[in-house]
């Protein structure tokens, strides 16, 4: 193989690529990224096994053929070229020369046969459903939901976002939920032919979210048996669907609460942090007062001392009082658009509390902390 | 400046029997086991004046004081009362140490500008203790639980002992090393060995050839010895662990068996959190190895689950698991299994999810619950359990 890359488009290839190789994996094959050829384009395909990634980009190919070599080297040396151009030619052994200007660098590859590439997903087909939207309606979903995914271990099935048709035809659903909170959003799509839910894993989504951004227009998502393809252009994005059961999360989400209070996002989100700040540091409680036009928000911690403050807010029903994780709270009022309204709907203090933003489509329900 | 009070009450079973049957005031009473192998729990102080003293074998009390009344003891009436002079310890700070029903470190550092000094505290407590439950009540105050403990084992009885900080030195400095805490016949030899038998002398000791003897514990003892007592008031309203463990007649080798004990403790650990209304998230289990001295030692392994639990399977599904995760699994002489991060000790977060398992569970162990307190702890169990 011999190619010339321009620097500028290969370097954000290559950055793309270091969240998706695995520096610690065992398998020393990935850490390891594939260049290979292909019509006046080279293809550049990192994986971890979990979330694979293929991006390709216009190249002079003097000399088809293929090369594995480190992901993150390579990505180092591109990055310190300042030149507009490199050329990358593999040797003999696998060793693989780049060079620039006056520098030259020889790497130790591996063979690119030994590199498990992306997985094999047919074309779309009834089983395969497929859907088109947006890029910066796919980036908001995954945005308003990836945070509340479960980092816990042992419990495998909420180790990403849950994915279905939702209640209506024509609309995508995306849930996650760590046990203890749960956020769920509905957007409108084209071509939805899911018949059960996938739980989509939090990495593949994590890398997808920082594709999205530069894309504009729609990107197609497409459901294998075990994968979920996203193609963006020049690139696809594949990961392995977490296996297990969803919980039955319908039922959680409360269809209307019996207190509801109208917030400004800003200030709630300022009072929560300011407030927090005295909360214990592992739990992080806080405690909601509620009371006729009159809203206190209180922490204390025995070996720091107290915080409160007051929201007057419009409200006339009974006196409530129920605690929460200030950081459940401020995760998703992060997510919600600056300088909007926001709806929280309170029970008692066994009951999950709801926020709804102005979109009616996105809920978030946490459950209460016995403080 | 901290400031240590060690409470112990005077031959506190004694005086709770004398107190509640005034027949037995001013009378040598001795409290203890009756029978043949008995031993004395406790003895009044006019009982003490023939010799008798806390350990003795009842048999030889009865030889030294024939004239004494001897009682077995009443547990529950001693825990009670206990309970009573806790509550008037919690009165002066929170910062309060059982040691045992009748004594308790106190930390008044807190409470020195509330109530003025540590001799108001000491003799406010013992007044209250006095007037309200009428018993008799010593008090040590050091600037540590050395100094306290030493001083109110010499306010004994019904007295009060100050040991301010600039004559912490002077006050341990003349005493013999076995005063201090973990100092047992063993060190005490070896110290003797040294020519070390005060505490001063301690103090004073090359701390390098010390701890080439001792090892890190030298250094310990030496800071006791210097008055440098770091150890803080361990504050507790309420128990933080529960436990369950066994010693096997052979050792075990079946996992089966071993599976079956892990089961039928994590179901008594259960039962006793359900008893006490408490859930818990940390397991941990415990085991011994047999074999030479060499391979005695005590293992353990833990795991905490995200949501606090009450249900046998649950725990004993996590017991498994630590134990099955084991690279090996050798002979086991004891096992054991233990919870603890209880709900309570902090704030609980609520879940959204309640799986068809754990409500089908919850259910089950409450009818448990109940046929165990109609017909006791034997009337139903698991068939996977071991008998007895």
């Amino acid at each position: 193989m011999n190619i010339t890359v321009g620097c500028e488009d290969f370097l954000r290839i290559l950055g793309r690529t270091q969240g998706v190789v695995d520096r610690r994996h065992s398998m020393a094959i990935l850490t390891n990224l594939v260049i290979e050829t292909g019509a006046g384009e080279i293809g550049v395909v990192a994986t971890d096994l979990e979330v694979s990634l293929k991006q390709t980009c216009s190249a002079t190919i003097s000399e088809p053929g293929a090369v594995a070599i480190s992901a993150r080297k390579i990505f180092e040396i591109v990055r310190e070229s300042g030149s507009s151009e490199i050329n990358i030619k593999s040797l003999d052994n696998h060793w693989v020369s780049v060079s620039y200007g006056r520098s030259s660098f020889r790497l130790a590859g591996i063979d690119p046969v030994g590199h498990p590439g992306m997985p094999k997903a047919g074309p779309a087909n009834e089983d395969v459903p497929c859907f088109e939207l947006d890029a910066a309606e796919l980036a908001e979903m995954i945005a308003k939901t990836v945070f509340a995914v479960s980092h816990d271990d042992t419990r495998s099935n909420l180790a990403g976002v849950h994915l279905d048709t939702g209640s209506k035809k024509g609309s995508l659903r995306m849930v996650a939920t760590d046990g203890h909170r749960l956020a769920m959003i509905d957007r409108k799509v084209k071509g939805v032919g899911l018949k059960d839910g996938v739980i989509l894993p939090r990495k593949g989504l994590a890398e997808v979210l920082k594709l999205l951004p530069e894309v504009t227009g729609p990107v197609t998502l497409r459901v294998a048996p075990s994968e979920a393809i996203i193609e963006l252009p020049g690139c696809t994005l594949s990961m392995r669907l977490v296996e297990g059961t969803f919980p039955d999360y319908k039922q959680v989400v409360p269809k209307e609460s019996p207190n509801c209070l109208q917030l400004d996002r800003d200030s709630l989100l300022q009072t929560v942090r300011r407030v927090s700040l005295l909360s214990s540091e592992k739990a992080r409680g806080i405690r909601f007062g509620l009371s006729p036009g009159r809203l206190e928000i209180s922490a204390n911690n025995p070996d720091v001392g107290e915080a409160s403050e007051d929201i007057e807010i419009e409200y006339t029903g009974p006196d409530i009082g129920v605690g929460f994780n200030a950081r459940y709270l401020i995760e998703v009022l992060q997510v919600l658009p600056e300088a909007s309204k926001v709806e929280l709907g309170l029970g008692d203090q066994l009951s999950p509390g709801v926020f709804r933003g102005a979109d009616p489509t996105y809920s978030y329900v946490v459950m209460p902390m016995r403080i | 400046m901290t400031t240590i009070l060690h409470a112990d009450m005077d031959a506190f079973y004694a005086s709770v029997e004398q107190r509640d049957d005034p027949a037995l005031r001013g009378r040598p009473v001795i409290v203890g086991g009756l029978g043949k192998r008995g031993v004395v729990c406790a003895a009044s102080y006019e009982a003490r004046r023939f010799g008798v003293r806390s350990a003795l074998p009842i048999s030889q009390a009865r030889r030294l004081c024939p004239k004494a009344v001897f009682l077995s003891p009443r547990m529950s009436q001693y825990a009670r009362v206990s309970a009573e002079v806790r509550e008037i310890f919690y009165r002066f700070t929170p910062l309060v140490e059982p040691l045992s029903l009748d004594e308790a470190y106190l930390d008044c550092s807190g409470s020195l500008r509330l109530f003025g000094s540590a001799r108001a505290i000491a003799e406010a407590i013992r007044a209250a203790i006095r007037s309200e439950l009428s018993l008799p009540v010593s008090v040590g105050a050091g600037s540590g639980k050395l100094v306290a403990k030493i001083a109110s084992a010499r306010a004994k009885p019904d007295g009060l002992l100050l040991i301010d900080e600039h004559e912490t030195d002077a006050f341990l400095r003349p005493l013999p090393v076995a005063e201090i805490w973990g100092v047992g016949p063993v060190t005490e030899r070896r110290l003797h060995e040294f020519g070390i038998a005060t505490i001063g002398q301690l103090a004073d000791y090359d701390s390098a050839r010390l701890e080439r003897s001792l090892g890190s514990w030298a250094t310990l003892l030496q800071g006791l010895a210097r008055g440098e007592d770091l150890r803080s008031v361990e504050a507790d309203r309420g128990r933080k662990s529960y436990g369950e463990e066994n010693t096997f007649p052979d050792d075990a080798v079946d996992g089966e068996l071993i599976d079956a004990m892990l089961l039928a403790h994590a179901e008594t650990v259960a039962r006793r959190l359900r008893h006490d209304g408490r859930k818990a998230r940390t397991i941990t289990i415990k085991w011994r190895t047999s074999g030479s001295a060499a391979q005695w030692r005590l293992s353990t392994r833990s795991h905490t689950l995200v949501d606090a639990s009450d249900d046998g399977v649950v725990i004993a599904r996590v017991a498994a698991q630590l134990w099955r995760a084991e690279p090996e699994h050798p002979p086991v002489r004891l096992l054991g299994v233990q919870v603890t991060n209880l709900d309570g000790d902090r704030p609980v977060q609520l879940g959204l999810f309640r799986c068809q398992e754990e409500i089908r569970n919850e259910a089950l162990n409450k009818a448990l619950d109940q046929i165990v307190a109609r017909f006791g702890a034997d009337a139903v169990r698991r068939g996977n359990t071991p008998q007895g």
